[in-house]
């Protein structure tokens, strides 16, 4: 969502955007993506990872994956990203 | 066949999945161990590089059982947790569990070790943990429920070989459970005396992985398993001191 707002003030005039936007911590790191991104499904989406194997955890509870699509995300979550690699 | 809770396999080779320098050299030496049981770590994921290959895309999945491992944990509670992400993909219910004490050595620490593994034996996980050659240790981890017990040969990646036969042939003996002989192998001949021990298994992965051609490490590794779980099978000779003719010693036409 995108808010416009203008007017002047004194002599000056302004115009001011406001992009509305949600700041995660992913994986340790203060990210942000667009609110209407809000579901962890779309979040995934946001990053080109929806048919990748990952699991994801929102402020340390472990996400099932049938209920990414209906889980909000808000400001300040704490989301963690992870997947399998190579190890003995 | 290996049986290892509510699973059978016929291959008694495990391989890790990690330091291989390619792809294309890992898929081969995979299909070449003719492993049906394959390690992976759990790790954060670079969100901005979804593109990059992952291992895991590249393999047919009904055709391998993922063993998860733990490794990255120091403590019992962060080993359930990593166990928990691992189960969570909904690829597998199986975890080997790796608490580490030692950073130098990577040897795991055995009350973190034994805790995890009990509480994740609650949780319904199939449960084999990577556990140093302490024979009275090995028993604990059974009696908490540990489907498998993987004692290590020698510290990880180190290549020694089996440090402690006696060790290792007492947790065989007295094991109720597969044991599978984990870390340390270094060479086909190391992972033939874990399996003429008695071991039901081996897990490797550095032995394979940096040897200068791994694909055909696979394949040795493959046939030194097999080899020793055939010579086990079949019995050894008792050891003697002196010789023993192999020809008669009646019927010679000398003298």
């Amino acid at each position: 969502m995108v808010c416009f707002s203008s007017g002047s003030f004194d002599k000056y005039n302004f115009f001011i955007i406001e992009v509305n936007e949600l700041e995660l911590i992913i994986n340790g790191e203060k990210i942000q993506i667009p609110a209407n991104e809000s579901t962890v499904a779309e979040l995934l989406q946001h990053f080109s990872l929806h048919q990748k194997v990952v699991i994801v955890e929102l402020n340390d509870e472990i996400l099932e994956k049938e209920n990414q699509n209906e889980t909000r995300l808000s400001n300040g979550d704490k989301v963690e990203i992870v997947h399998f690699v190579g190890g003995g | 066949m290996l049986k290892i809770g509510s699973y059978e396999f016929s291959s008694r080779l495990l391989l890790g999945t990690g330091k291989y320098s390619s792809f294309d050299v890992q898929k081969q030496a995979v299909e070449v161990s003719e492993t049906e049981i394959l390690t992976f770590a759990v790790r954060r994921m670079n969100i901005f590089e979804a593109s990059q290959p992952n291992f895991l895309e590249k393999l047919d999945l009904k055709k391998y059982t993922l063993l998860p491992n733990t490794a990255g944990a120091k403590t019992a509670k962060e080993a359930v947790r990593i166990a928990q992400l691992a189960k969570a993909s909904g690829l597998c219910d199986m975890i080997k569990v790796e608490v580490i004490g030692c950073q130098k050595t990577l040897l795991p620490d055995p009350i973190e070790t034994l805790k995890a593994a009990e509480e994740l034996v609650k949780l319904g996980f199939i449960v084999l943990p990577y556990t140093s050659d302490d024979v009275l240790l090995a028993k604990r981890l059974e009696e908490v429920g540990c489907h498998a017990i993987m004692p290590g040969a020698s510290p990880i990646g180190s290549g020694q070989g089996i440090i402690n036969r006696l060790n290792l042939r007492f947790i065989i003996e007295q094991s109720n459970v597969p044991v599978i002989v984990d870390a340390g192998i270094g060479t086909p001949s190391d992972a033939t005396i874990a399996m003429e021990l008695g071991a039901d298994g081996v897990l490797l992965n550095t032995a394979v992985s940096g040897a200068k051609d791994p694909i055909k490490m696979a394949k040795a590794m493959k046939l030194a398993i097999e080899s020793g779980r055939l010579g086990y099978e079949a019995g050894r000779i008792e050891k003697n001191e002196y010789a023993i003719a192999s020809s008669p010693v009646e019927g010679m036409s000398i003298g």
